[in-house]
């Protein structure tokens, strides 16, 4: 949504790159969702709920914003290299590791 | 109140049963080899071992910082066991072992973090770069930070009557801290061989610290 704003009204140029773009941000998006749902649900029922959120999500969503910034720098440098390749792959385990975790996990986040 | 929130979560020892087998004289024994092993460590570090040919008398934190870094890790590992065992079994003792145990870690940790920019100023010429290594050390710390604040802050009568809720934040908690030396070995320069090096990292983090300070020093200074 944001994205295609962001490339009109800032003359961007993704040369090539248009898939690795949609790739880090699919990916990107997954990974924060996933985290932040979970943590969302833990945090809910703790005093001072609104000051611990942003601490809990900010280290552990660190990786995954890193991994979107570098695909999407080379989705609009419009290279692929092997490096992209390997974030990509970093993002891919992430999301995938966050899912199973939180699949895993949220009968007992949620349970009274 | 903040205090009663925190003893809480400190409390590894638990009062049925644990802590006659933890008074005795098994505790003493413990205390008395620390006692006499410190200053043997503190000799062997600071006189015996030879100063370093490269590095200098600045290379001697090493035998404090890596073994802190090492302890760091065991105590970061027992958490994911005991948090994963908690929310298998249910017993509360996991729990505690794994509450505990990541204050140990953050200690440890803290004192990496403390060690390492003093010996980085004198080598690398700086306290502090913002390097993968360096950087996933730090989130590592942050994690756990955050699970030890996060069990502060769940309010006393839910802990008591669910236990559960807190220590599903450690075990997910735990599972994150699986991915910082993940991110720490993507993130270095060399691709290919980033993925071998991030599974072995915790391992030959001895190792790979002495050949980095080589390779740094030539460029830094």
């Amino acid at each position: 949504m944001i994205l295609p704003l962001f490339v009109i009204l800032l003359q961007l140029e993704p040369a090539g790159g248009a898939l690795l773009l949609v790739l880090s941000a699919f990916l990107g998006t997954l990974g924060l969702v996933t985290v932040g749902t979970l943590f969302a649900a833990m945090a809910v029922n703790t005093r001072g709920r609104e000051a611990i959120l942003p601490l809990l999500v900010m280290p552990v969503s660190i990786p995954v914003m890193v991994a979107a910034v570098k695909v999407s720098e080379a989705g609009f440098a419009g290279t692929w290299t092997a490096s992209t390749t390997s974030w990509l792959l970093l993002m891919v385990g992430y999301d995938a590791l966050f899912l199973l975790v939180a699949l895993a996990t949220f009968q007992h986040v949620t349970e009274e | 109140m903040k205090t009663d929130a925190l003893q809480q979560p400190v409390g590894g020892l638990r009062p049925e049963g644990a802590t006659g087998v933890e008074r005795g004289p098994r505790r003493r024994l413990w205390g008395t080899l620390t006692l006499v092993s410190m200053p043997v460590l503190l000799a062997m570090a600071l006189v015996y071992a030879p100063e370093d040919a490269n590095q200098g008398a600045a290379q001697r934190i090493f035998y404090i910082h890596v073994p802190s870094a090492w302890i760091g890790f065991l105590a970061f590992a027992v958490v994911f066991v005991g948090s994963i065992a908690f929310l298998a079994t249910g017993k509360r003792r996991w729990d505690d072992i794994a509450a505990s145990s990541a204050e140990i870690g953050v200690i440890f940790t803290t004192a990496v973090l403390v060690t390492g920019p003093l010996w980085g100023r004198p080598v690398w010429g700086v306290y502090w770069t913002w390097d993968p290594r360096l950087t996933s050390f730090l989130m590592l710390w942050l994690i756990y930070l955050s699970y030890i604040v996060l069990r502060g802050y769940v309010p006393e009568p839910i802990r008591r009557r669910s236990s559960r809720r807190c220590s599903a934040s450690s075990a997910s908690s735990t599972c994150r801290s699986c991915t910082c030396p993940l991110v720490g070995g993507a993130r270095s320069t060399r691709p290919s061989s980033s993925w071998r090096a991030a599974t072995c990292r915790c391992r030959c983090s001895s190792r790979s610290s002495w050949a980095w300070p080589r390779s740094r020093s030539s460029t830094c200074t």
